[in-house]
């Protein structure tokens, strides 16, 4: 570490060279954790106490004398430490693991605190290399404040490194925006300290509760209704107590009327049901984005969101690949959109894609955009937002429409076949799909706009992709079989972070249209590289 | 993008035999497992299929397969370095062309399988950064041409950091 570091009251045992034991509180973590383990294994003691039980309170004590001295012994030996170059992390008892992860290959450093960190002043801290998509390297337990410091140490590090970089923020613009901050980050600005001018960080995007809650309206799923009738199979109700319950209870009159008319009990139950994932998706995405703040502050997004488990994050944006504006036709007709930053390596969970606004009106949405695109390094300040997209061949009307119309023959056939006459009846599928065949290929578009390859495609999820020409990694031009007879091909611009499973291809571009578009983009992207 | 895809390279012609050999034990695998069938029905008086029909149909099927398909895919494959990009065009169903511009390149390998081994031709690996394109394969070089191939691509490879 370097000499001018200042003295933390919070620091924990360290030895000459630096390092640092995670905080005490870990232990204790452990131990909660490992617990109901022995609970379990005493059970059969309190219910009743004959021999065979008291072999159970052997085993709990043979395990409590394995497991407590092994977590004491774990806990003793995992140490990390800050270096100028690098994060260096030791662990292991048996087996002694020492990871070094270089400071200038590191993507992110994530600080979150689930409920109980927050009770206990404490955080873990991941952090994210481009390497693996994992997190390179997790201090399960240190208290908030030496989060902070190994953050700002890499930051400062980072900064010192490549010397060009804006000025690392000063006390005072971190205390607009995080008080909890200044002080740490007082301490840690001092060795690079050269008179910097002063950057307040500059809010980009935040959410009130009430537009938390009205976005957690556009979440529903199932999901959680799912979740819920799983748990309800461990309390194994007994279904003829029930029953005879109902029977008697006040509940009579609404088992008669269920068993009278299945129909509306069916309906009914669908419908608690949609209300039970509609209000459980409201109060999942409150918990997610509660007091959602987006902040760019020297290069960087800073983003904290989170009521049960607070999370924060950091993107900086010259490691932004493209920019994806999503929406579905519920949020569409009401006019409202979410906007992901498309990473390497910034958030595992994320796939890659960072949700920088979660919930906005597309004005709003678009002002956060060109602002980060304003910010990054490469040319791209001018960059306006399209306002109408090329269409592609409505050859692709006629291709959709009938792969969706062999689907449909080939289910029908086999529910008629298999299992009832009246499956036939499915063929009449074929109107909606005329209709989604031909919303398909207006929902398809794209655009070359100032140096960007900006693609919209999909129905149910639209996605806008924003491109930056420049972050262009490879191109490619394919035409299937049957592409090819039409005189159509698939274009598609890689990037780095792009989603394995929902690509923006522009699919079924006449076979001109697509060679012309992929030179320009090669040609474009070397000379911006250049 | 046409004009760029003029000229291309063809691979190596022994490639079409190295894939027919690949074909064949991929075929002999999946023999096997007919064989056993027949072989484990023969007294069985109500077998689903008759004797021999799925031995037959599976080396009727690979031979088919051996024969035709190496040939087609050598013709559809087509390879060209330019001074900033490497090109690939392949594919007889699905026709491909990628453009690998030089300084994406992240690193590179030249591998070799038992097969390829036997014919001197080796497979170029190439990656980046990109989700697709994150290993861009040409087959089928003679072992000299891949490693050249690597050498001269290996001057482009900059350090960037994703």
């Amino acid at each position: 570490m370097t000499s001018s570091e200042a003295p933390d009251p919070d620091r924990t045992v360290a030895d000459a060279a630096g390092s640092h034991r995670l905080h005490p509180v870990t232990l204790v973590l452990r131990f909660a954790v490992s617990a109901p383990a022995i609970v379990f294994l005493l059970i059969p003691v309190f219910r009743q106490g004959d021999s065979v039980a008291w072999f159970n309170v052997i085993l709990a004590g043979v395990y409590a004398a394995v497991i407590v001295p092994w977590l004491v012994v774990n806990y003793l030996r995992f140490r990390y430490r800050v270096e100028p170059g690098q994060i260096v992390i030791e662990s292991g008892v048996t087996t002694r693991t020492r990871r070094s992860i270089p400071v200038d290959r590191i993507q992110n450093v994530e600080i979150e605190q689930q409920l109980l960190q927050r009770l206990t002043g404490t955080a873990r801290v991941r952090i994210y290399t481009a390497g693996s998509p994992q997190a390179e390297g997790s201090l399960e337990v240190v208290s908030l404040r030496e989060a902070e410091r190994i953050r700002m140490a890499v930051r400062a590090f980072q900064k010192a490194a490549t010397g060009a970089a804006p000025a690392p923020a000063s006390p005072e613009g971190f205390a607009e925006v995080h008080p909890a901050r200044a002080a740490d980050s007082a301490a840690l600005d001092a060795p690079s300290a050269e008179p910097q001018p002063v950057l307040a960080a500059e809010t980009l995007f935040s959410m009130d509760l009430r537009r938390t809650l009205l976005s957690g309206v556009f979440r529903f799923s199932l999901l959680y209704v799912g979740l819920a009738f799983s748990l309800l199979q461990y309390w194994e109700p007994d279904p003829e107590a029930m029953v005879m319950w109902l029977m008697r209870g006040p509940l009579e009159g609404v088992a008669e009327a269920a068993a009278d008319s299945p129909w509306a009990t069916a309906i009914a139950a669908l419908l608690a049901a949609t209300a039970v994932g509609w209000l459980s998706g409201i109060l999942v995405n409150l918990n997610r984005f509660y007091r959602f703040d987006l902040t760019l502050d020297a290069g960087r997004l800073h983003r904290s969101h989170g009521l049960l488990s607070k999370s924060q994050a950091t993107i900086p944006l010259r490691k932004v690949q493209a920019l994806v504006v999503r929406t579905n036709p519920l949020m569409r007709h009401f006019g409202w959109f979410a906007l992901e930053a498309q990473t390497m390596g910034i958030d595992a969970r994320e796939q890659g894609h960072a949700a920088v606004v979660p919930f906005a009106r597309f004005d709003e949405l678009r002002a956060v955009a060109q602002r980060i695109r304003a910010g990054m390094p490469d040319p791209g300040e001018s960059f306006a937002w399209p306002d109408v997209l090329e269409p592609v061949s409505r050859l692709t009307i006629r291709r959709a429409f009938l792969r969706y119309v062999l689907l449909i023959v080939l289910a029908a056939g086999a529910v008629a076949w298999q299992i009832d006459e009246r499956g036939w009846w499915l063929l009449l599928l074929v109107l909606p799909a005329a209709w989604l065949a031909v919303a398909r290929w207006r929902a398809m578009g794209w655009a070359v706009e100032q140096d960007h390859l900006v693609v919209r495609r999909g129905v149910f999820r639209r996605h806008t992709w924003v491109i930056p020409l420049a972050r262009t990694q490879v191109v490619y031009v394919s035409g299937s079989l049957f592409q090819r007879r039409l005189g159509l091909r698939t274009l598609y611009v890689d990037t780095a972070g792009a989603s394995p499973a929902y690509g923006s291809d522009v699919i079924d571009l006449e076979a001109e249209t697509a060679d012309r578009l992929a030179a320009t983009v090669n040609l474009r992207a070397a000379q911006l590289s250049a | 993008m046409s004009e760029l895809f003029s000229e291309l390279l063809t691979l190596d012609p022994a490639v079409r035999r190295v894939w027919r050999i690949k074909l064949a034990l991929t075929g002999s695998a999946l023999l096997l497992a007919a064989i056993v069938y027949d072989v484990s029905n023969v007294f069985d008086a109500d077998r689903t299929l008759p004797l021999g029909l799925a031995s037959g149909l599976v080396i009727a099927g690979f031979g088919a397969l051996a024969a035709w398909v190496p040939g087609v895919r050598y013709l559809s494959w087509g390879y060209r370095l330019t001074g900033q990009e490497l090109l690939l065009q392949h594919g007889i169903v699905n026709r491909v062309r990628t453009v690998v511009p030089l300084r994406r390149v992240q690193h590179l390998d030249v591998t070799q399988d038992v097969v390829e081994r036997e014919f001197g031709l080796a497979k170029l690996i190439v990656h980046t950064a990109g989700t697709r394109s994150s290993e861009v394969v040409l087959p089928g070089l003679p072992i000299a041409t891949a490693e050249g191939l690597r050498d001269r691509i290996k001057g482009y490879i900059t350090d960037d950091v994703v």
